[in-house]
């Protein structure tokens, strides 16, 4: 059977070493711990979690910016823990696109527009500047930073927030990648912005059948680009399901409280106070024994929640949780808010 | 770069920056006029030790310094007998004497501080006799001189002591010669004096040629120092020294730290360590003593001494500084997207940590200049500057040899330094206004 | 007849930059009752921080222009100097949560001594007075007064801004200003931080001013709302009114825009960018971008007031 899927990440780990005094023992922070997932091509996948979930981390270390701990992450066949040389790095990269929250940031301000599309094109050897012409006028056509001759020239303080990003989303598709990695895209635009620039998103990834991994804090956003979303916590992918799956019936005690924190614009909110669980996310350094939600969770289990890390199970079909709660409920309903 | 168009224009908000600038320009002019009306070589050779300086006079303040007197002051005069016309008398077949009547008006109300008269003779064995007689404009004669001649000689009138004892009271012949050397208080006798030469030539073909000079006290737009010398070609010639110093310095050292720092920062590791440890060790070295050490027991040549000065500069406080912002970009989005999309190492850091904070390099750099150019002046007057150019460092050297402000021949000094300081301001200042453009955080200042 | 408790009357404030003249609040009039919690919605560039900026009198240097009436509780304080405004409006009457505030607590100081400071300063209380009441606060909040004695870095993000909350608090002023409170924190804190807002203003009904451009957080506190366009107010109305029917095109998009998740609706977005406040244009100021626009569009409309109460800066409503 062939295998269909673009990226395979098995048990990840990727922790980074806490750098102290000469006598001290050096701790780890531990940003991906025992992460998996299959993504196939052309599938957007939601990553859902808080800063200091891991999500920007797996994110980076599958773009090959850092190197696993353990575990591996495959794609196309190729084992990025296995690269062994610059060169094969440099190939891995070819086929991912980084679009980064920050559009000003994300652009370096001596350059004009046309020179950073320049940039992955002459890296990659592609120097033809009749090509790279092309490319650019393609690309910038796709996210309608139109008529192009005004925009090429232009350099990037000249440009508005959403016009930045959509040069950043350009220099991401430069080279046809086959996944892109999106890290809240949207989250430093305006909110009118962001439609807009969620949709172009969302039609590049159609028009090119790209994988995508897209990366937010903001759950109501999900809804209008994911097949797939995953919910991290504490370096921890908690829940796995299909969208609409998820959003009706959500297993994980921090899902629910995830779910019931997003507000909407409804003026009866103002009357009610919301139920979430008080606490913060844990330091990544010293996790909580057991499962990382139980010191904020409601329904933990004493004796078994705070003394072991729950294994993944599938209370409904390709609907996942990390969560005691489901031990002996595989395929069935329950606790579903 | 849309970097420095954007400065451009900031610039005229700052009148200090513009100032500067009119200042630069026209030290650039002046530095461009040198060097294309006194060739490279033809300067040297005037301000080198063997240079005849003839006709100017010693210690001469500048012409423009009459400007402030009502009593003024001299200039020089040069009589030469190719001016006037020869009488030939023939005595014998071989021997002939030829006369030549130089003469000229003085008109000033000061007396000249010197009078010389040089000769050259053309002949084969037997030398010419010549006499020089004086003729003031009353019609009165002296006669200064009766001596057979060489082919090049020079007879110092004003310094003949036996010519002043016996015919002009005692005093000089720079003042007996113009006036009434028995009157109690000998004033200038204005008018036209005539030297008469007669040359007693003993072969056929014998020629003698004659100047006369009077010295006066003022010379030229910057008058002279103690060997005659214009003081204004070391002036001129100075200033694209002095900017090309400067500059070569500044940039040298600030480019190589530049780039230095950066690496250092970007791979960190070892690498960073033993720039830093290296930078520390460096920056306790006394540059001056090393300097001197190296003009006293090496060489004085401006080269050497500007790459030894780019040397020691090199792992300066500078590294520091520009490591921490290279630091602090190293984590920016768009680094972390060009690691993403397959930079080098070697790329990230020139094509876009160095662009990033290059603009923070052009103040620093431009009130670097003026340190640079002030380092040379200062090694010059510790008699270290380079021997055969001629620098404004050089002038102040000689000034202060030569007891400059003790005899009161301020000129000398305040020249050079003036010129140094205006190049200092204007580099300061310009470098002032484009920090404050550059960095945006001052910018209220 | 009642005194309002806020009145913004003809507010202007201009700044000098390099590149002209910012006319960042363009003649703006608001009033605002107390016990009301008004939210200031409105995009990057609006104007919304400069409005704060001129009601509390902290000006950069640049200003050009800074006139009109504020009025708190009958009294004009643009006539008051600086000295009385400092010491009698600024924190005491009228405090500021300013945007990551939590990151601007003192680092040396204790969380405790620094929740009391505004007492000290603005009501000459003896610190142990002050300690009394700022463990009162804590309890407001929901921090234990353990943490009276710890250090800024001890405490969590969250925990932070609640502290924050507390010395806005302490000196009980009519009005709290909040700019973006909530935006550098994790969806749950978020969550909690909004609660402990929605207690306070039930418990003590306390008045705020909640500036903000997430729209979806605003309706968790606010009973009116104002939405700011480029300098101008362009809409105001009660919650009900504002969040479930606005009025102007331009909130009408805003709400189209934002998106939800207990229904599916098609997202809009409104093409192009709000004009630069150096040159806006003439006419109604989102004319170029609003889809019902019309002829009588090229002036710039009055502010209509309409009789459900609601006030639009739009032609579509004489």
């Amino acid at each position: 059977m062939q295998d269909k899927s673009l990226l395979k990440v098995q048990d990840l780990h990727t922790w980074f070493e806490l750098r102290r005094f000469v006598f001290a023992r050096a701790g780890y922070v531990r940003a991906v711990d025992g992460v998996s997932f299959e993504l196939p091509r052309g599938e957007a996948l939601a990553l859902v979690g808080e800063s200091g979930s891991g999500k920007t981390s797996l994110a980076r270390t599958i773009l090959g910016l850092y190197k696993p701990t353990s575990g591996d992450v495959v794609f196309e066949g190729l084992e990025l823990s296995k690269l062994k040389n610059k060169k094969e790095l440099h190939k891995y990269r070819y086929d991912l696109g980084y679009v980064q929250q920050d559009p000003y940031g994300a652009l370096p301000p001596f350059m004009s527009v046309k020179k950073i599309l320049m940039e992955p094109m002459q890296i990659h050897g592609i120097t033809d500047k009749a090509e790279q012409l092309r490319r650019i006028r393609e690309g910038m056509e796709e996210v309608k930073l139109t008529p192009v001759d005004d925009f090429i020239n232009k350099f990037p303080h000249q440009l508005s927030g959403g016009q930045q990003q959509r040069v950043v989303i350009a220099r991401a598709m430069i080279l046809r990648p086959k996944l892109i990695a999106a890290d809240e895209p949207v989250s430093m635009l305006d909110a009118s912005v962001r439609v807009e620039i969620l949709k172009l998103l969302r039609r590049i990834q159609e028009a090119h059948n790209l994988a995508v991994i897209y990366i937010t804090h903001d759950l109501s956003t999900v809804r209008y680009f994911s097949e797939r979303i995953f919910i991290m916590y504490a370096a921890k992918t908690v829940e796995k399901a299909p969208t609409e799956s998820l959003l009706s019936n959500h297993f994980h005690p921090y899902t629910t409280a995830l779910l019931s924190a997003i507000p909407d614009p409804d003026p009866k909110n103002a009357e009610v106070l919301r139920d979430v669980p008080l606490g913060e996310p844990p330091s990544l350094v010293n996790p909580p024994m057991g499962c990382r939600f139980h010191p904020r969770c409601a329904q933990a289990i004493k004796g078994l929640c705070d003394t072991s890390e729950p294994p993944q199970f599938e209370p409904q079909p390709n609907h996942y949780v990390e969560c005691w709660l489901y031990r002996d409920k595989e395929n069935a309903e329950q606790n579903a808010a | 770069m849309s970097t420095f168009k954007r400065a451009f224009d900031s610039m005229r908000h700052y009148p200090s920056a513009i100032a500067g600038l009119i200042i630069i320009g026209l030290l650039v002019a002046v530095s461009i006029y040198a060097v294309v009306s006194i060739p490279y070589s033809e300067a040297i050779n005037l301000w080198s030790s063997q240079a005849e300086w003839s006709d100017t006079p010693r210690l001469a303040r500048p012409a423009w310094f009459n400007l402030f007197r009502s009593q003024k002051l001299p200039g020089t005069t040069v009589v030469r007998t190719s001016d006037f016309s020869e009488t030939v008398a023939p005595l014998t077949d071989t021997t002939s004497k030829i006369t030549t009547v130089l003469s000229f008006d003085y008109e000033y109300e000061l007396f000249p501080e010197e009078v010389n008269v040089f000769f050259t003779s053309e002949f084969s064995e037997l030398k010419p006799q010549v006499t020089l007689t004086w003729i003031y404009p009353d019609g009165k004669e002296v006669r200064l001189f009766r001596e057979p001649i060489g082919t090049d000689q020079r007879f110092s009138v004003s310094q003949d002591g036996q010519l002043s004892r016996t015919k002009l009271n005692g005093l000089s012949a720079h003042v007996g010669l113009f006036s009434d050397p028995f009157s109690d208080e000998p004033t200038v006798i204005p008018g036209t004096y005539q030297l008469r030469i007669d040359v007693m030539s003993f072969e056929p073909g014998t020629t003698v040629d004659a100047r006369l000079v009077v010295y006066g006290s003022v010379h030229g737009v910057a008058g002279t120092d103690h060997r005659r010398r214009d003081l204004m070609i070391a002036l001129l010639w100075g200033t694209p020294i002095a900017l090309m110093f400067g500059l070569f310095a500044a940039v040298g050292s600030t480019l190589i730290t530049f780039s230095i720092a950066a690496i250092g920062a970007w791979y960190g590791g070892w690498l960073d360590a033993l720039i830093q440890r290296i930078t520390e060790v460096n920056l306790q070295l006394p540059v001056l003593p090393i300097l001197i050490m190296v003009g006293t027991f090496y060489s004085r040549s401006i080269w050497l001494i500007l790459g030894v000065i780019i040397v020691l500069n090199i792992f300066s406080a500078g590294i520091k500084t520009y490591r921490a912002m290279f630091l602090q970009v190293k984590n920016s989005p768009f680094i972390e997207a060009a690691r993403a999309y397959g930079a080098s190492d070697m790329r990230i850091v020139f094509r876009y940590l160095i662009p990033k904070i290059a603009p923070v390099l052009v103040p620093n750099f431009v009130t670097l200049i003026p340190n640079f150019v002030f380092l040379e002046a200062s090694l010059a007057v510790l008699g270290l500057g380079d021997p055969i150019l001629p620098t404004w460092g050089k002038i102040l050297d000689d000034a202060y040899k030569g007891g400059a402000l003790y005899r009161g021949d301020y000129y000398w000094i305040l020249q050079p330094a003036i010129l140094l300081l205006f190049t200092g301001l204007a580099f300061a200042m310009l470098g002032f206004a484009l920090d404050r453009i550059f960095n945006p955080r001052l910018r209220g200042v | 007849m009642t005194e309002h408790l806020l009145q913004l009357e003809d507010l202007y404030l201009h700044f000098k930059t390099l590149q002209g003249v910012v006319q960042a609040v363009d003649g703006v009039n608001l009033v605002m009752d107390s016990q009301d919690a008004l939210a200031v919605i409105g995009e990057s560039g609006c104007g919304k921080t400069s409005l704060i900026r001129a009601i509390l009198r902290l000006l950069p240097r640049n200003v050009q222009t800074y006139k009109g009436r504020i009025i708190l509780n009958g009294v004009d304080t643009m006539k008051l100097s600086e000295e009385r405004f400092r010491s009698e409006i600024r924190w005491n009457r009228i405090s500021f949560v300013a945007q990551a505030a939590m990151n601007a607590l003192n680092p040396v100081v204790r969380v405790g001594a620094q929740v009391a400071e505004p007492l000290m300063t603005h009501q000459s209380l003896s610190k142990t007075e002050a300690l009394k009441q700022a463990i009162e606060v804590f309890r407001l909040v929901g921090v234990s007064e353990d943490f009276l004695n710890r250090y800024a870095f001890e405490l969590s993000g969250g925990m932070r801004q609640r502290a924050i909350i507390a010395m806005a608090l302490i000196t009980k002023p009519d009005l709290v200003v909040l700019d973006e409170p909530t935006s550098a924190l994790d969806m749950l804190t978020q969550a909690n931080i909004m609660n402990v807002l929605k207690g306070i203003k039930r418990d003590l009904s306390q008045s705020f001013i909640f500036i903000t451009h997430d729209v979806a957080t605003t309706s968790e506190l606010s009973n009116r709302g104002m939405v700011m366009y480029a300098g101008q107010i362009v809409e105001v109305g009660t919650a009900h009114q504002f969040y479930l029917d606005p009025y102007h095109p331009y909130s009408q998009k805003l709400m189209a825009s934002v998106p939800t998740l207990r229904e599916t609706k098609e997202l809009e977005f409104i093409p192009g960018q709000p004009p630069s406040l150096i040159n806006p244009p003439s006419g109604c100021r989102f004319a170029e971008r609003c889809h019902k626009r019309f002829e009588l569009c090229d002036k710039e409309p009055p502010m209509m007031s309409l009789e459900d109460g609601r006030r639009v800066k739009c032609w579509l409503y004489k």
